[in-house]
C-alpha cells in the first residue's frame, strides 16, 4: 500500500482541530477520526485497550479501506487514543507489528509545553472527578489508566476507584517514547 | 476583555480551505473562552503554587534537552522549549 502516516497524539495537543480543519483538506487519503472511515475507532481500541488482538486482520481492514478510495495517495491516520497512559510499551510493539503487514509506518506525534499539557489534562478531567492536582501527580507513573473505558469495567479503574485520575508523568517525558519508538521504528520515521 | 467572540467563532468555522501544509497559523483566531474562566485561572494558579511546579518545570527541561540532541530537533522551531 502507499505510504502510511500515523498520527498517534498526544491528547490535548490541537487533535481535534487538526482532525476536523485540517487532515481532511490536506492532499492525501484521511481515515482518522472525525474523517470518513469510522471503523477507525474500533481498530484503534483494540490496539491500545484489548488483551487478545489480531493484527493482520486490523492490517487488512486499513488496506480495504485504503483501497475503496484514492490508491495512490498517502494515507493519515490520526487519533489520539492510540497513545495513552497505559501500556505504551505493548502499543508501540503493537504498532511495530502492523508496520510489519502494512509496510513502513510514519509516526506523527503533536507536542506542546508539557506542563500546559499536564494541566491541560487536569481541567479536562477536573469534568468527572473533583481532585486536587498535587495529589495526582504521580511522579514515579506508576498509575496506568483504562480510560475511556472506567465505565464499560464497572469502574474497576484505580482513577474511580480513588476518585483521583493520576498524571502519569513520565507518560508526558517525550524522550521516553522517543525511546521507545526508535526501539521499533527508523528515527525518520518518528517525528513531532 | 473587549473581544467580539461570536465575530470570532464565526471566523473559524468559516476559516479557509487548507490546501497545504504551509497554513499561515498566525491567521486563525483563537477561541479559547474556558481559560478565562474564574474556574480555570484559580486552578492555574493553584498549580503554579505548588512545590512539584518548578520540579516539573525542571525535569521536563532537561529531557526536552535531551530529546533535542537524540533527535536532531531544532529547538528554535518550537517557541516553547
Amino acid at each position: 500500500m502507499s505510504e502510511l502516516f500515523l498520527h498517534i497524539g498526544h491528547a490535548k495537543c490541537a487533535t481535534s482541530f487538526l482532525q476536523r480543519q485540517v487532515f481532511p483538506k490536506l492532499n492525501l487519503d484521511y481515515l482518522g477520526r472525525h474523517g470518513r472511515h469510522l471503523d477507525v475507532d474500533k481498530w484503534v481500541n483494540n490496539l491500545t485497550f484489548k488483551e487478545k488482538i489480531n493484527i493482520p486482520r486490523i492490517a487488512a481492514a486499513i488496506t480495504v479501506a485504503k483501497q475503496s478510495n484514492c490508491l495512490k495517495l498517502p494515507t493519515l491516520i490520526s487519533h489520539e487514543v492510540l497513545l495513552r497512559p497505559y501500556k505504551v510499551d505493548r502499543l508501540v510493539s503493537r504498532l511495530a507489528e502492523l508496520q510489519s503487514c502494512v509496510g513502513k509506518i510514519n509516526i506523527i506525534i503533536s507536542i506542546r509545553r508539557q506542563i500546559d499539557l499536564i494541566f491541560s489534562r487536569y481541567i479536562h478531567d477536573r469534568k468527572l472527578l473533583t481532585y486536587n492536582i498535587a495529589e495526582a501527580l504521580d511522579f514515579n507513573g506508576t498509575t496506568e489508566c483504562l480510560y475511556p473505558y472506567c465505565y464499560k469495567n464497572m469502574n474497576t479503574c484505580y482513577c474511580r476507584q480513588h476518585k483521583i485520575k493520576f498524571i502519569n508523568i513520565p507518560f508526558y517525558n517525550y524522550l521516553i517514547l522517543y525511546r521507545k519508538l526508535t526501539q521499533h521504528f527508523d528515527v525518520s520515521f518518528v517525528v513531532f | 476583555m473587549n473581544r467580539d467572540l461570536n465575530a470570532e467563532i464565526q471566523c473559524f468555522e468559516n476559516s479557509i480551505p487548507i490546501k497545504h501544509a504551509s497554513l499561515d497559523w498566525t491567521k486563525l483566531p483563537r477561541v479559547n473562552t474556558h481559560i478565562e474562566s474564574e474556574f480555570y485561572q484559580a486552578a492555574k494558579t493553584e498549580f503554579q503554587l505548588l512545590p512539584q511546579y518548578q520540579q516539573l518545570i525542571d525535569y521536563f527541561a532537561q529531557s526536552n534537552k535531551e530529546l533535542a540532541e537524540v533527535a536532531k530537533l531544532d529547538l528554535k522551531q518550537y517557541e516553547y522549549f
